[in-house]
C-alpha cells in the first residue's frame, strides 16, 4: 500500500512516495504548458526507481499553483459577469481608495472581467432577503444570446444580498443553464462565498469562474493520464486551507486550491509539528522573492478566511484581488534571498519588495545582476560559501556580491567596510521578518514567545535564529528533507472542508428554530464533502465556530462551540465568551451594546490519521567524529566583528549528535546558522533541533 | 560603534512605524462607525516625549495624520505633562485642536517607562453623531453643530472617566457608537503602549532620545537634500470652488528657497457664515500632504520632516476660520488644498504632477428625524486627474484616503437602498491622458419616509475638475432629487416620501492635448462604453 505526493511549482515538480515507513522523492522539472506531462514522468521515475507498479498506488494527493499563476498572469477563461442592473462596476470602482498615501502613481488591480463583459439585469433583493424584482425571463434570454455570440467560457453571477436570499441568482443560472451549451461553466455567488460585501463576494465568484475551466480540463486530463498509466486508486487536491479535497469538489470551486502552494510548505510544518508534538508553532518559509509565515496551533495551521491574491506591491493590503474563501492564514512578506537591498531616500537600508528572482539573480549569479541582494549579503559575511550553493551547482562569484554592495550600500552610507555593510543588509532583513511574525501573530492575538520557529526553503535555515533572537523564541526546528517538504507534508494533510454563511443578526433576537436548521444544513454539507474524500461517518470531526462583534463594529472575534446554538441558555454560554474574549483583547466592554453574530463556521476534519513514519535510516549514533568539523569565519554582528563557525555537512550528522554554537550546517540547498548561545541537536527522525542554551547550563565536552 | 548604532537606529525607526500600523489595525477592529472601520477614516502616531510626532501609521486619512502632528503639543499647553499619571489617556474634539471639526475626536496617551513619561501615543477618528444640528453647513457657529469637549481626562490612572463619556453619549443620536469609537482610540493607544514597552525591552533602552534624534536628523537631511534639488522661486496656482453659494477663491504662492517650501495662502477668500470654513491647522495638513506626496513620498511622514513645509495665512480667512466659524464640512476647502499646492509644483515638476481630481470627499448624509428615525453616512468618489503618462483613476478618493462603504453594509445599517451605483460616461476630461470617471449614485428610501439630505460636501457642481497641458476638464458634479430639484447650494434639503436623490460625481482632469491620445485607448474607452463615439 503506497502513497504519493505531487507537488508542482513554477520550476519544480516534487514527488513523494512513501509505504508507510520510509519516504522517497524525486524532482523533475516543472512543464508549464501542460503541468500533468511532468506530473506523470515524475511519478513514472520514482515508480521505476523504488520498483513498483502503479496498480500498488492507492492514493494520490496533489498541489498545485496553476489556479494561482492563472489568475496573476490573467490568464485564465473568457469570463462574463452578470450583477444587479445599476451596479456594473463593482468589480472595477473596488474600494474606491489609495492602498498607498503619498504615492501618486499607484496601480489599482485590474479586474478579472473587463468591463464589456459585465452584464446587468434587472432584480433587486434587500439586505433583509426580500426580493423586490425578480428576473425577466425574456432578459436572461436576450443576455443568453449575446454570451453566446461573445463565445464566453465562463460566466459568475452574483446580485446583490444573495448572500441572504439565493432565489434570483438561482432563477438566472437555471435558466441560463437550460440554453447555453453545457461547456459553459456557470458559478453563482451565494455559492462560493456566501458572505456580505458585494465586492469581496463578487471578487471570488469571478475568480472561480476565471479559472474553472483551465482548472476542470487539466484535472480531467490528468485523471485521464494516469487512469491511462493503470493507477487505480483514489486521487485528492491540497485546498487552500491545507486540506485535501476530492476532484469533483476542485472543479466546482478550483478557487479554492488558490493557496495550495503555500498550504504545502505549510503542511511540512504541520506534519513536523504534530510529529514532535509541539502545539504551538510558526512556520516560516524564506525562498528567492518572499518569506512567508503561518502561525499553527496543535499542529493546524491558523485558519483565515479572506486574502488578497496577485498584489501588486507584496507588502501592501489593498493591492490586490480580495478572495473570500477559507486559506491558511498566511502572511507573505516581499523578503527573500533574492531581495533587492538599496539605501531610501532617508538613509535607511531598505529590502525588497522588488527582487532579482533566479534570473539573473543575485550579483553573485554572476548571470548579469548587480545589485546587491540578501544572498549578496549572506556571501560577503560568510555565511554561506562560494561553492556547493545548491544541486545545481551554481557557483557563486564573491567579488560580484562585494561590488554591489560595496557601490550601492557601504559607499551610500559612509561604512567602515563591505561587511559592516552586508550586515546591516542581514540585520534589517531580518527585523522585517521577524517584525512581520510579530506582527502577525499580535493581529492574532499570540503569545509569541511561546512558540517553535519551524524554518524552511533556501533562506529559512540561514536567517531562523537570527529572527529567533529578535523576537524572543527559544526553540527552532531545521525539517529533514525540506527540499521536498510540501509533498511530503502532503502525505500527511487530513481531509478538512469549511463553510461559512452570514448571519447578521442580534443574539438576542435569534430565531432558534431557524439558525439550529442553518447550522444542520451546513454540517450536513461540510460532513458529506468530507465524507465524499472517504473518511467513515465516524471518523469526521466537526467544528463549530461563530463570528460575533458588538453590534455596529466591522471586526469579528472568532468563538468556539461546542455544541449547537439549542437552548437560550447555549446563547447566553455564547454571549459570556464573548465579552470575556474582548475584553481580554481590547481591554474594555460594551455593556449597553447588543452583541451580533456576524457568521457561522463549520468545519469538518478527519478525527485521527495513522501515524507519519516514524522509522528512518539514521542510525542511533552518538559516535562524535572530530575530523568533520572545519572552520569558517563569519561576520557576527553580535559580536562586532569576525568569528570562527565550526562548519559541519548535514550529511554527517546522525541521531544523537549535539554541538553548541556558533557553528554553521551545511547541506545542498541551504546552510543553518547557529550563533553563540545557541546549541544544536539532531533529532530521531532527522530534524535538526535547535535550542537557547539556559543560562546556567552546563557546557558539555564537545562544546569546543 | 557608529555602523551598528546606525543598523540598529534605523531598525527600531522602523518598528515604530510598525507599531503605529499595528495600533491602527486595532483601531479600525474596535470602532463602530462604518466610516471608521469599512472605509479608514483614522490616523494613528507615536510622539517623543517633548510632543514631536515620530512616527504614524501608513493607515488611514492625510487630514487626520497630519493635524495630529500638531495637536499633541496643543494638549500639552492645556494638561502639562507633570500632571499625567501612568494609565491616564487624555480626549478632545476641539476642531481647532484636532482635526478640523466636531466629529473627530482626538486622544492621547502617555507612554510611562521607569516612572517617566517617554512620549506618547495619539489617534484620531470619526464619530458620527455628537449632537447639535447633525452633519450639514447650516450651523451659524460651531455652537450648534455639536457638543465640544475641551482637552479633558478620558481616563484617569485606571478609571474611565464616565461621567465625561455620559456628557458625549447623551448628547448624540448613536450613543453607543460614540461611546464605542471614543473607548477604541483609548484601546489602540494602549495596544501601542504595550507594543512599545517590548521594544524598549528587548532593545535595552530607557528612552526615546536617541531614537528621536536619529529619525529627526535622518528626515532632515533628506528633506534638505531634496529640496536642494528643486527649482527656487514663486510658483502660483489659484483656484475657485462652489462655495456655500458663493464662489470662494483659493490661492496659494509656494515659495520654494534655500531651506524650505512656504506656502503663501493670503490671498485666499474670507471665512464664511456657513458649516464649509477650514480651521487653519486642517488647512496646513492637506497641504503640507501634498507637497509631500509630491517631492518626498517615499519619506516617512514625522515633525522634523513636516517642518520643513511651512504655510501662511492671516486668521479669519475661509482656509484659517477661527471660532466661533462653523466649520462641519471643512473638508470642501481643506481637500481641495493638495490639486492647489500641485499646481504651483507643476511649474516645476511637471512630471510628477496629475491634472485636478474631484477633491473633497462627496459625504452623503442622509437622515430621517422622525418616527425610528435613522442616521446614514456613506461618502461619493470622483475621478482623480490623469497623469504625465497614464489615465486618472476613476471613482477613487483623493487626496482623503477614505474609501466607500460597501452598498451592502450601508443597506444593512439603514432603510435605504441604492438603484445605482456605476460609472458615469463622459465624465472624465479628455486628453493625451483621459482623467479619472466620476460615478452616478441613486438612492432612495424603503420604508415610504421622508428623507434630508445635506449638500454640504458637494463640491464642483458648477465647475468639473481642471485639465493640464492642454487636457479638458472633467465633468461638473450633480446632485438633484426626484421631484425635479436641483440643488444649488450646500444646504439641506429634503428627499420627499417616495422620491430619490440622483448625485453624480465629478470626473478628473484631463492631461495633454486630446489630439494626441492614442487610438487604441480611444477604441477601449469607447468598447468599454467610458466614452459615447
Amino acid at each position: 500500500m503506497y502513497k504519493i505526493a505531487v507537488d508542482i511549482g513554477g520550476t519544480f515538480t516534487d514527488i513523494v512516495l512513501t509505504n508507510g515507513n520510509e519516504a522517497y522523492s524525486e524532482k523533475v522539472l516543472t512543464t508549464n504548458f501542460n503541468p500533468e506531462i511532468g506530473a506523470i514522468k515524475g511519478i513514472q521515475s520514482i515508480l521505476k526507481k523504488i520498483g513498483i507498479s502503479i496498480n500498488e498506488i492507492n492514493t494520490i494527493i496533489h498541489g498545485t499553483t496553476l489556479a494561482a499563476n492563472s489568475i496573476i498572469q490573467r490568464k485564465g477563461a473568457k469570463t462574463a459577469f452578470i450583477t444587479t442592473n445599476g451596479f456594473r462596476d463593482i468589480l472595477e470602482m473596488q474600494y474606491e481608495k489609495r492602498f498607498d498615501q503619498y504615492n501618486l502613481n499607484i496601480k489599482l488591480p485590474i479586474p478579472l472581467v473587463p468591463r464589456d463583459l459585465r452584464f446587468t439585469l434587472r432584480e433587486r433583493c434587500l439586505s433583509s432577503g426580500k426580493i423586490i424584482l425578480k428576473p425577466k425571463i425574456n432578459e436572461i434570454k436576450i443576455l443568453a444570446k449575446k454570451l453566446i455570440s461573445l463565445k464566453i467560457e465562463a460566466i459568475a453571477i452574483g446580485f446583490l444580498h444573495s448572500y441572504n436570499n439565493a432565489e434570483n441568482e438561482l432563477f438566472v443560472k437555471n435558466t441560463l443553464r437550460k440554453i447555453l451549451p453545457p461547456k459553459i461553466t456557470l458559478c453563482t455567488s451565494h455559492q462560493i462565498c456566501p458572505e456580505v460585501r458585494e465586492y469581496e463576494r463578487f471578487s471570488t465568484t469571478v475568480a472561480n469562474s476565471f479559472v474553472r475551466p483551465l482548472m476542470i480540463r487539466y484535472l480531467d486530463s490528468l485523471k485521464k493520464s494516469l487512469i491511462k498509466l493503470g493507477f487505480k486508486g483514489k486521487m485528492f487536491l491540497i485546498s487552500s486551507d491545507a486540506g485535501i479535497t476530492t476532484i469533483s469538489q476542485s472543479k466546482k470551486f478550483p478557487i479554492r486550491l488558490v493557496e495550495s502552494g503555500p498550504a504545502g510548505g505549510v503542511a511540512l510544518a504541520s506534519y513536523v509539528s504534530k510529529s514532535l508534538n509541539e502545539n504551538k508553532s510558526i512556520s516560516l518559509d524564506i525562498g528567492g522573492t518572499t518569506a512567508k509565515i503561518c502561525y499553527l496551533k496543535n499542529g493546524n495551521a491558523i485558519k483565515e478566511r479572506k486574502f488578497e491574491i496577485a498584489r501588486s506591491d507584496i507588502s501592501k493590503k489593498g493591492s490586490g484581488l480580495p478572495l473570500k474563501i477559507p486559506s491558511i492564514d498566511l502572511l507573505e512578506i516581499g523578503a527573500g534571498g533574492g531581495s533587492i537591498a538599496k539605501v531610501d531616500d532617508t538613509g535607511r537600508i531598505k529590502i525588497g519588495p522588488e527582487s532579482m528572482g533566479a534570473n539573473p539573480g543575485p550579483s553573485c549569479y554572476n548571470l548579469g545582476g548587480r545589485k546587491p541582494t540578501i544572498t549578496d549579503a549572506n556571501l560577503i559575511i560568510g555565511r554561506i560559501t562560494e561553492k556547493k550553493f545548491s544541486d545545481n551547482s551554481i557557483s557563486l562569484e564573491k567579488k560580484n556580491s562585494n561590488r554591489a554592495i560595496k557601490e550601492n550600500i557601504e559607499k551610500v552610507l559612509n561604512f567602515n567596510s563591505t561587511e559592516w555593510a552586508a550586515v546591516g543588509i542581514i540585520e534589517i532583513a531580518e527585523e522585517f521578518m521577524a517584525n512581520s511574525v510579530r506582527t502577525h501573530g499580535i493581529e492574532n492575538g499570540k503569545k509569541i514567545q511561546d512558540h517553535t520557529l519551524i524554518a524552511t526553503g533556501g533562506g529559512g535555515p540561514l536567517h531562523s535564529i537570527g529572527i529567533a533572537k529578535k523576537l524572543g523564541l527559544k526553540k527552532i526546528i531545521i525539517p529533514k528533507m525540506a527540499g521536498v517538504g510540501s509533498a511530503l507534508g502532503f502525505l500527511y494533510t487530513q481531509a478538512n472542508y469549511e463553510i461559512a454563511k452570514s448571519i447578521l443578526k442580534i443574539i438576542d433576537e435569534l430565531d432558534l428554530k431557524k439558525i439550529n436548521s442553518i447550522i444542520h444544513q451546513l454540517i450536513l454539507k461540510a460532513k458529506n464533502t468530507i465524507i465524499d474524500t472517504g473518511v467513515t461517518k465516524n471518523n469526521v470531526k466537526t467544528a463549530l465556530t461563530v463570528e460575533a462583534r458588538y453590534k455596529g463594529q466591522g471586526h469579528q472575534l472568532r468563538i468556539g462551540l461546542s455544541k449547537s446554538l439549542k437552548t437560550h441558555h447555549d446563547l447566553k454560554e455564547l454571549k459570556n465568551k464573548f465579552i470575556k474574549k474582548y475584553k481580554k483583547r481590547y481591554g474594555f466592554i460594551m455593556p449597553n451594546v447588543p452583541i451580533e453574530i456576524v457568521s457561522i463556521l463549520v468545519s469538518c476534519s478527519q478525527r485521527k490519521k495513522e501515524e507519519p513514519f516514524n522509522k528512518t535510516n539514521l542510525t542511533n549514533s552518538k559516535v562524535y567524529k572530530k575530523n568533520i568539523i572545519k572552520y569558517n569565519r563569519v561576520f557576527d554582528f553580535s559580536c562586532n566583528g569576525w568569528v570562527n563557525y565550526k562548519t559541519i555537512d548535514r550529511e554527517n550528522l546522525n541521531f544523537g549528535f549535539k554541538i553548541y554554537g556558533p557553528a554553521l550546517i551545511r547541506e545542498n540547498q541551504t546552510t543553518t546558522i547557529i550563533p553563540k548561545h545557541w546549541k544544536l541537536s539532531i533529532h530521531r527522525l532527522g530534524h535538526l533541533i535547535i535550542k537557547k542554551i539556559k543560562k546556567n547550563e552546563k557546557l558539555k565536552i564537545y562544546s569546543k | 560603534m557608529k555602523n551598528s548604532k546606525y543598523i540598529r537606529n534605523s531598525i527600531i525607526w522602523n518598528q515604530l512605524i510598525s507599531i503605529c500600523e499595528e495600533q491602527a489595525n486595532v483601531l479600525l477592529k474596535v470602532a463602530f462607525g462604518a466610516l471608521v472601520r469599512e472605509a479608514g477614516d483614522i490616523s494613528a502616531g507615536i510622539f517623543n516625549n517633548k510632543g514631536k510626532m515620530l512616527a504614524q501609521a501608513v493607515t488611514g486619512t492625510p487630514g487626520h495624520v497630519n493635524t495630529m502632528a500638531e495637536a499633541v503639543p496643543k494638549f500639552l499647553k492645556e494638561i502639562a505633562p507633570e500632571n499625567l499619571s501612568k494609565g491616564d489617556a487624555l480626549i478632545t474634539n476641539d476642531p481647532w485642536i484636532g482635526a478640523g471639526h466636531i466629529f473627530d475626536f482626538v486622544v492621547v496617551s502617555p507612554i510611562f517607562f521607569k516612572n517617566k513619561i517617554i512620549g506618547y501615543f495619539a489617534s484620531t477618528c470619526h464619530v458620527v453623531d455628537v449632537g447639535g444640528i447633525g452633519w450639514s453647513a447650516e450651523g451659524k457657529s460651531f455652537f450648534e453643530e455639536g457638543i465640544l469637549i475641551p482637552v479633558s481626562f478620558l481616563r484617569k490612572k485606571k478609571s474611565i472617566n464616565e461621567s465625561l463619556l455620559k456628557i458625549i453619549t447623551a448628547n448624540s443620536r448613536v450613543p453607543n457608537e460614540a461611546r464605542g469609537d471614543v473607548l477604541s482610540l483609548m484601546s489602540c493607544n494602549d495596544a501601542g503602549i504595550n507594543r512599545l514597552i517590548d521594544l524598549l525591552k528587548e532593545n535595552s533602552l530607557t528612552n526615546l532620545l536617541g531614537t528621536s534624534k536619529f529619525i529627526f536628523d535622518q528626515s532632515r537631511i533628506s528633506m534638505k537634500k531634496i529640496i536642494s534639488k528643486l527649482k527656487k522661486g514663486i510658483f502660483k496656482n489659484k483656484t475657485q470652488l462652489d462655495g456655500y453659494d458663493t464662489p470662494i477663491n483659493l490661492e496659494a504662492e509656494l515659495e520654494i528657497t534655500d531651506k524650505n517650501i512656504l506656502i503663501n495662502l493670503e490671498k485666499s477668500s474670507k471665512a464664511t457664515s456657513r458649516g464649509i470654513n477650514c480651521p487653519f491647522n486642517y488647512s496646513v495638513a492637506y497641504a503640507s500632504y501634498g507637497v509631500k506626496a509630491a517631492i518626498a513620498p517615499e519619506i516617512p511622514n514625522n515633525s522634523a520632516t513636516l517642518s520643513f513645509i511651512k504655510v501662511r495665512a492671516p486668521s479669519g480667512l475661509i482656509v484659517s476660520a477661527i471660532k466661533p466659524s462653523p466649520v462641519t464640512a471643512r473638508h470642501v476647502v481643506g481637500q481641495a488644498l493638495p490639486d492647489l499646492v500641485l499646481g504651483c509644483l507643476h511649474h516645476i515638476i511637471p512630471d510628477k504632477i496629475p491634472a485636478e481630481s474631484s477633491g473633497a470627499l462627496w459625504t452623503i448624509s442622509l437622515r430621517h428625524d422622525g418616527d425610528q428615525p435613522f442616521n446614514s453616512l456613506n461618502v461619493a468618489l470622483g475621478g482623480m486627474g490623469a497623469k504625465h503618462n497614464e489615465d486618472g483613476l476613476s471613482t477613487t478618493a483623493f487626496p482623503s484616503g477614505v474609501g466607500s462603504i460597501p452598498i451592502e453594509i450601508v443597506e444593512n445599517e439603514a432603510p435605504i437602498l441604492y438603484e445605482m451605483k456605476e460609472f458615469m460616461k463622459n465624465s472624465g476630461g479628455i486628453g493625451k491622458y483621459r482623467g479619472g470617471l466620476g460615478q452616478k449614485i441613486v438612492i432612495k428610501c424603503i420604508e415610504n419616509k421622508e428623507m434630508k439630505i445635506s449638500a454640504a460636501a458637494f463640491e464642483k457642481i458648477t465647475k468639473g475638475p481642471s485639465g493640464l497641458k492642454g487636457g479638458l476638464s472633467g465633468s461638473a458634479g450633480q446632485v438633484k432629487i426626484s421631484d425635479g430639484t436641483k440643488i444649488k447650494d450646500k444646504g439641506m434639503y429634503i428627499i420627499p416620501k417616495g422620491k430619490k436623490v440622483i448625485i453624480i460625481t465629478p470626473g478628473g482632469g484631463g492631461y495633454g492635448n486630446p489630439k494626441d491620445r492614442d487610438q487604441n485607448q480611444i477604441k477601449n474607452d469607447i468598447k468599454f462604453g467610458l466614452v459615447s463615439k
